[in-house]
């Protein structure tokens, strides 16, 4: 089973030097992906799941910088966290796409989507731009653009937003990436536009084999189309598992919580819960389990222990004290 | 008609009313000045009947609001009048200097854009040593006056080195034709336009290195990196070329700034253009050529502002022309 | 309780033009609210769920005549809104309060908890300093921001979003409204203190249940579900659906709202991946040049020849009031 891992993330701190301290935004993140699978990360805002993303993508801010830990890429086995500028950008767009959050700022406003397309490709593939373009239209047209051949001529802010959207998809996938990495990518648009483009996503990702990351605070979207949850809460993995029994049987109490938060259509608003209390301050974040101030069943070891992430079977690990 | 035509044609009559208060505001300006042309012309010994007549044929004997009716009436009509001094029309005077002084600015432009946006990319790109290095240059540039600093290059390369020329725009007595005509003018062009430059490069630079820096900050940014193309391409295609549209305004908004430059820097360098004929009509008090430089003046800066509305339209594909 | 209309819509309309008039050209008008008609009882709440350009916060605005109509009535207890003077209408603004999405932007971030709340007695009322501090230590318990004399002296920024809600819901119920608007209140929280606010919301409803009017604005029909027990649903600037919300989540008879609901994402994936799908297609158009007839007909599976010339009317299918021909004869 082994061998068809494509990411291994060991113990990976990724902090944010400011000026109120040191955030711990990614806090020792372990976890690894196989080929063909997708991966959720869930998490609220604070929770260091975003800078996860761009971690893997080596694209942190200036004041962000990884501190510990290493990011395996397979089959060579080779650490990301260790490669030379250069080669970390042989690895961007070309083994490992990325699909940004708002497809208004996303995109460069003086350029024409088709060049922004075919960019990735030229200097990927070492191909003319003619050649880059035309297999622009292509991936436009595979993402169920009608008339592409036009649209890759027109400039970003002559496009809807699910357009857009579907442009920045095109960019991340152009070079057949082994991984695709899409941080929020549904949040900025409207409901009935996020389901065709969440549709094409499960689409295309079947049909070319690749392994998904999809970074999001939307469990409703997970559900549509993941194979496996990590819960991160507060710059560390809460819970892991395999997605319907995730949804089916959530064991730490953050993950029963969250669950119960968002109203749906298929409970009755008497059903609708929440979580006492605030996401906690990075920079200072609570003694023992971080979930402490907030966990309806805390009890004193809670206070004292940080709980490590322990599987409690096949397809599942959870870090919560009353697993123990 | 093309929408650019229009487009054109609807500012340059949205223009009409600012050319009119650029006379209006000269004229007085010049005329609320101290000093009379007349004992100018006449020396200040003069008999006074000389002095009246003097006045009379200029007709600076009418009250000014007259005076104003017809030098405005007059320049509708395309006649800008007679210099008191060189008894030629002023247009001809005027027009004959356009060249030269045109042949400066444009030259100081170019090498100060070129140069500056580079420079400007390049610090806001390197950081750390090299952004230092040309934020320190740029604040120097900027405050260094243009009279001071032509005055400095001057001593420095024509009278110590004697690389180059003390002053003029072709070397006097030699009848050069063609190439060597071109390459005499290059020869004596070079301190001016230096000097004329230098400024403007250290604006161009400053403002540059914000907007780039500003531009490294947005979202694109980041689509751009994680294709994995070369930073250089990052900087230069992706923030550049959206930092690039601050940069215009400012180059078009600096088209007056650089006219006066020229003023100072032509009078160093006894180039032959309109700022030298300005600076001398100035001291002579010969009103109707120091309105029409003005006049011609503000009309050049006014196309200069045209050309960056046209050249937005280029660069940002979201502004319309309207 | 339920008895008489507390808050009627009638045929409000709200056009904005776009461009200049040039040389005698005529106008162009969006649309942005197009003839809509509502009423809600005394403790009556209708939800409005809409995408973007669907209008629905420029209704709300309308009503609250924080933007002015293009035509229409509405009435607030018997009250025609749209008649009243400046003077008038600022007297009566207590009685009409929004709750907004971003809670930070609403809240002037130079002041104090206790200032902000407190202005709204000084503004409104003659009551004394002493009084007012009373006032604010009540609603904030109210609220849940407790024990209250630790939020009085701190500044909006000091609070975290579900709190600033807090305070934001704390203010518009200060003086007892009549008619409160929540647009979009839970969207710019966090997931786990989105149903705090849930709760919050559902308390202060009950609690004021004798003489209120409660209106939710949102693109999210689950939350609707959960706080009112009417809705309409809005496609560019017009009404397509009306009725329970339960029966049009259980039931959609507009194939707009069977679209939009078929849509969300439902955090189960037993039912997200064994559910029926409507087919989509395209997206929501313009409204600077919508397409004629029915809006929604480009989109639509089940589009007719006549949903592509007229528009259709509401009209009463069961329990519901559908714009729709294929429930027309």
């Amino acid at each position: 089973m082994n061998d068809s891992r494509i990411l291994e993330i060991s113990d990976l701190k990724t902090y944010y030097y400011t000026s109120r301290g040191i955030v711990r935004a990614v806090d020792g993140i372990t976890l690894d992906l196989k080929k063909g699978e997708s991966l959720a990360i869930v998490g609220e805002s604070g929770s260091g799941k975003s800078t996860l993303a761009f971690s893997i993508m080596r694209l942190l801010p200036d004041n962000a910088r990884i501190v510990d830990g290493s990011i395996w890429l397979y089959p060579e086995k080779i650490d990301l966290v260790r490669l030379s500028n250069d080669e970390m950008r042989k690895v961007r767009g070309r083994r490992i796409g990325m699909v940004f959050q708002d497809p208004m700022t996303f995109l460069n406003p003086v350029m024409k989507v088709g060049d922004q397309i075919a960019e990735a490709i030229m200097y990927h593939h070492g191909c003319t731009q003619k050649v880059a373009r035309k297999r622009a239209v292509e991936l436009l047209e595979r993402l169920r653009i009608p008339d592409a051949s036009n649209v890759a001529l027109r400039y970003p802010h002559q496009l809807s937003g699910g357009m857009k959207q579907r442009v920045i998809i095109a960019i991340a996938i152009s070079c057949n990436p082994e991984i695709l990495i899409a941080d929020e990518p549904t949040t900025a648009l409207d409901v009935t536009v996020q389901a065709e483009v969440l549709e094409l996503l499960r689409g295309f990702i079947h049909e070319l084999g690749m392994s998904l990351i999809l970074v999001t605070h939307d469990l409703g979207i997970v559900a549509e189309i993941c194979d496996k949850v990590a819960i991160m809460y507060a710059g560390k993995i809460v819970e892991i598992a395999e997605t319907y029994s995730l949804y089916k049987s959530p064991k730490h109490p953050y993950t029963i919580g969250l669950l119960k938060a968002v109203p749906t259509v298929h409970k009755s608003s008497s059903e609708v819960g929440g979580i006492k209390g605030n996401p906690p301050d990075l920079v200072n974040p609570p003694a023992g389990c971080r979930f402490n101030p907030r966990c309806p069943y805390v009890f004193e070891k809670c206070l004292g222990e940080e709980p490590p992430l322990i599987r409690v079977n096949n397809d599942r690990a959870v870090a919560c004290w009353l697993m123990m | 008609m093309s929408p650019l035509l229009v487009f054109i044609i609807r500012r340059l009559i949205q223009y009409i009313p600012m050319i009119l208060a650029v006379i209006i505001v000269t004229f007085l300006l010049v005329r609320l000045a101290p000093g009379d042309p007349t004992y100018i012309l006449v020396g200040e010994v003069g008999d006074e009947s000389f002095v009246r007549a003097a006045r009379e044929r200029l007709g600076l004997d009418k009250p000014l609001y007259e005076q104003f009716v017809i030098y405005i009436s007059n320049v509708f009509r395309g006649d800008l009048g007679y210099s008191y001094l060189r008894s030629e029309p002023v247009a001809k005077l005027i027009v004959e200097r356009i060249p030269a002084t045109l042949l400066l600015v444009l030259t100081a432009m170019f090498i100060s854009a070129l140069i500056g946006i580079i420079a400007g990319t390049i610090a806001a790109a390197k950081k750390g040593a090299a952004d230092l290095t040309l934020s320190t240059l740029s604040i120097v540039g900027i405050s260094i006056p243009y009279f001071w600093l032509g005055q400095i290059i001057l001593i420095i390369f024509a009278v110590w080195l004697g690389v180059f020329p003390l002053g003029g725009m072709i070397s006097v007595g030699h009848e050069y034709q063609g190439l060597q005509y071109f390459i005499d003018v290059i020869y004596h062009l070079t301190l001016p336009a230096m000097t004329l430059a230098i400024f403007n490069i250290a604006f161009t630079t400053k403002i540059t290195r914000g907007s780039v820096l500003e531009a490294l900050t947005q979202d694109y940014i980041l689509t751009a990196r994680a294709k994995g193309i070369p930073e250089s391409r990052v900087v230069f295609r992706h923030a550049l070329r959206n930092a690039l549209i601050p940069v215009v305004t400012y180059t078009g908004f600096n088209t007056g700034v650089l006219l006066v430059g020229a003023i100072l820097t032509e009078t160093v360098f006894a180039w032959p253009g309109m700022g030298s004929l300005l600076y001398d009509s100035i001291r002579l008090r010969d009103y109707p050529v120091v309105l029409g430089i003005f006049i011609y003046g503000s009309i050049i800066v006014i196309l200069a502002n045209l050309l960056v509305d046209i050249l937005y339209g280029i660069l940002d594909p979201r502004i319309r022309l309207r | 309780m339920g008895t008489h209309p507390l808050l009627k819509v009638e045929n409000v309309k709200k056009y904005f033009p776009v461009g200049r008039a040039v040389f005698g050209r005529s106008k162009q008008y969006v649309k942005a609210v197009d003839d809509v008609s509502f009423t809600i009882d005394v403790g009556g709440s209708l939800g409005i769920v809409g995408e973007s350009g669907s209008g629905k916060t420029t209704l709300a605005k309308v009503i609250l005549r924080l933007l002015e109509p293009t035509s229409g009535k509405v009435y607030l207890d018997g009250v025609d809104l749209f008649s009243l003077n400046n003077k008038e209408l600022r007297k009566l603004r207590p009685k009409m309060q929004m709750i907004f999405q971003d809670p930070m932007a609403s809240l002037n971030p130079r002041r104090k908890i206790m200032h902000i709340i407190g202005q709204v007695f000084k503004t409104h009322t003659s009551i004394g300093d002493v009084e007012i501090r009373e006032r604010v230590v009540d609603l904030l318990e109210k609220v849940g921001l407790t024990p209250p004399e630790l939020f009085l002296d701190r500044y909006p920024h000091e609070l975290s979003g579900g709190q600033r809600q807090r305070v934001c819901i704390a203010r518009a119920i200060a003086l007892n409204p009549k008619l409160l608007i929540a647009d979009e209140p839970v969207s710019a929280l966090d997931v786990s203190v989105r149903g705090q606010i849930v709760k919050l919301l559902l308390e202060i409803y009950e609690k004021h249940i004798d003489e209120i009017a409660y209106i939710v604005i949102s693109h999210d029909i689950a939350l609707i579900k959960s706080l009112c027990k009417d809705t309409l649903v809005m496609y560019l600037g017009r009404v397509v659906e009306k009725g329970e919300v339960r029966r049009i989540i259980e039931e959609p008879l507009h194939p707009y709202s069977q679209m939009l609901i078929s849509s969300i994402p439902v955090p189960d994936p037993e039912i997200a991946r064994n559910r029926k799908r409507i087919p989509i297609g395209g997206e929501i158009p313009s409204l600077i040049n919508p397409p004629k007839g029915c809006y929604f007909h480009p989109r639509c599976p089940y589009v007719m020849d006549r949903c592509r010339e007229k528009t259709p009317s509401l009209i009463n299918v069961d329990d519901r009031l559908v714009s729709c021909y294929l429930y027309s004869e």
